[in-house]
């Protein structure tokens, strides 16, 4: 378990090596929904 | 049970509006109808692993009410009086809410989901909470055994699964037990059942139905949709849900029904086939991994649509969509779910990828995640030029037909691939409709998927109903049902 649990934390690093690659990409900010009061909320 | 009790009431194929005017005609009642699914679910749910918990009393007392009313002059819409089932990740009073697993199978929670919520208030009654995937999938899963429920099987074929994670809502839709179902979708989870169940499942735009009440797998993911018998019927039950709501504020005041709402018991009031010339886009790729018999039946369907269509090919904008969504499950799945990861209930799950999947989750790295979501704010106007030249896409809702009970996932059907495209617009958040189209290996249903612009939902209906019009797929029982 705990090795498969390893490997499956080491595997995560596809999501890292997949945008390292694509470092070139001009990409916009996050589009998060955050706002200062919840009045404002959309 | 052979002969069930919805042939005999004539209702094994009746859509909604056959069935409201039913009511209305007083040629059945509620009660009629809540009994017979309640038979029904109980005769057949056992052996399909599909039925979480009935809910006997309170559906027969919604049912009394239902036909009161009626009798009363009271019509609360084209849902009045009829029966549903509901996933089980949808909060119901007075029964438990499982998530299909086993440490929350006694959990009963004290509120009630918003769409829940609309449908009582549309005289829709409530017969069951169904089976579903332990937790939406989230943890992960490689077997269809992966509910506390047991394995739920397609009605087309008992030793295949149904899909999932909306696995009863697939099944019992498929095999009549009720006219039609809630699910949940966050990376496939309607359109899946759908298509190895042989249903019309609907996945609405993101934020055109409130989630207040559902299990959070994802929050800038979830959507919750209708699975039915026909797109007409999806078409209803979407209008009876959809809408902001106070208590989800990623909900959308936008409808998806802004043209004039059919009358109550109207059927929806849709152009009648050859009226619109569609643009229908194919991405690069699509058939190219699918079984032989998917293919073919995904070429027969564009066939039936040839009249009054034109396919364009186009290709999907490249970004790494299995990254994306990668980063954003594990990241916001594990903040929904820290607390059954760290305290080790996860370890409890059916599913062996399931016990452990929480675990690397939880060392996601942050910067993957705003990358993630920076991609997707990439994406949104790469889809809109890609939509600037079609009405819809279109796609084999899957490669291969529905995989055995047993077998892995990735072990079944050596060769085959699913395209890119359910994920790219789960990230992006676009709605789609998946239809029955065929029979593929194993007698098994096959399936087209046709994807719109947000909110575009009409459209969908729109041409699933037209090529049901000139099909009978979506009307084929299952044998023994």
């Amino acid at each position: 378990m705990t090795a498969k649990i390893a490997k499956d934390i080491n595997d995560n690093l596809f999501i890292a090596n997949a945008f390292r690659k694509l470092r070139s990409v001009a990409l916009p900010p996050p589009d998060f929904v955050f706002v200062a009061s919840a009045a404002d909320r959309p | 049970v052979s002969g069930p009790a919805s042939a005999a009431l004539g209702i094994a194929n009746a859509s909604l509006v056959d069935l409201g005017g039913m009511l209305r005609a007083r040629q059945i009642s509620s009660l009629e109808l809540t009994q017979s699914c309640l038979r029904q679910l109980a005769a057949h749910g056992p052996t399909l692993n599909s039925v979480v918990t009935l809910m006997s009393e309170q559906a027969l007392a919604q049912a009394r009410r239902a036909d009161n009313e009626l009798a009363a002059g009271k019509d609360r819409g084209p849902l009045h009086g009829i029966p549903y089932g509901a996933k089980d990740l949808f909060a119901a009073r007075g029964a438990p809410t499982t998530w299909g697993a086993a440490f929350y199978r006694h959990r009963v929670l004290d509120e009630e989901a918003t769409v829940i919520e609309r449908l009582a208030a549309a005289g829709a009654v409530l017969v069951a909470k169904l089976a579903m995937i332990e937790l939406a999938g989230g943890m992960g899963y490689n077997q269809a055994d992966a509910s506390f429920t047991g394995p739920c099987k397609t009605p087309w074929n008992l030793h295949y699964w149904s899909g999932g994670s909306s696995s009863g809502s697939g099944a019992n839709v498929a095999a009549r037990l009720v006219p039609f179902a809630l699910g949940s979708e966050t990376d496939g989870s309607i359109v899946n059942p759908s298509s190895y169940c042989g249903v019309t499942g609907l996945r609405p735009t993101y934020g055109c139905v409130s989630r207040y009440g559902a299990m959070t797998l994802s929050w800038t993911l979830d959507k919750v949709g209708p699975l039915c018998r026909s797109a007409a019927d999806a078409r209803i039950v979407l209008e009876a849900i959809a809408g902001h709501d106070p208590k989800d504020f990623t909900s959308s005041s936008k409808l998806p029904v802004e043209a004039a709402l059919p009358a109550p018991t109207a059927p929806p009031a849709m152009l009648p086939s050859g009226k619109r010339r569609w643009r229908i886009g194919i991405a690069d790729g699509t058939r190219e991994k699918c079984q032989p018999e998917v293919k073919k039946n995904f070429d027969a369907a564009l066939g039936e649509l040839a009249t009054n269509a034109d396919v364009i090919h186009v290709r999907l904008p490249s970004f790494p969509y299995d990254a994306i969504v990668g980063a954003v499950l594990a990241a916001e799945a594990a903040s929904a779910f820290r607390d059954i990861i760290e305290d080790g209930r996860v370890q409890q799950l059916a599913d062996p990828d399931g016990r452990r999947g929480g675990y690397s989750y939880l060392v996601i790295y942050a910067a993957d995640y705003v990358d993630a979501m920076r991609y997707r704010a990439a994406m949104r106007p790469a889809f809109e030029k890609m939509f600037d030249g079609v009405d819809v896409l279109a796609a084999p809702t899957y490669s291969t037909v529905a995989p055995p009970i047993g077998t892995p996932f990735d072990k079944a059907y050596p060769g085959t691939e699913d395209g890119d495209l359910i994920t790219a617009c789960n990230l992006v958040g676009y709605p789609a409709i998946a239809v029955p189209n065929g029979s593929g290996l194993h007698g098994l249903p096959t399936s087209i998927m046709f994807v719109g612009r947000p909110f575009a939902e009409l459209d969908l209906v729109e041409i699933a109903d037209a090529y049901q019009r000139r099909t009978s797929f979506h009307t084929r029982i299952p044998p023994g049902f």
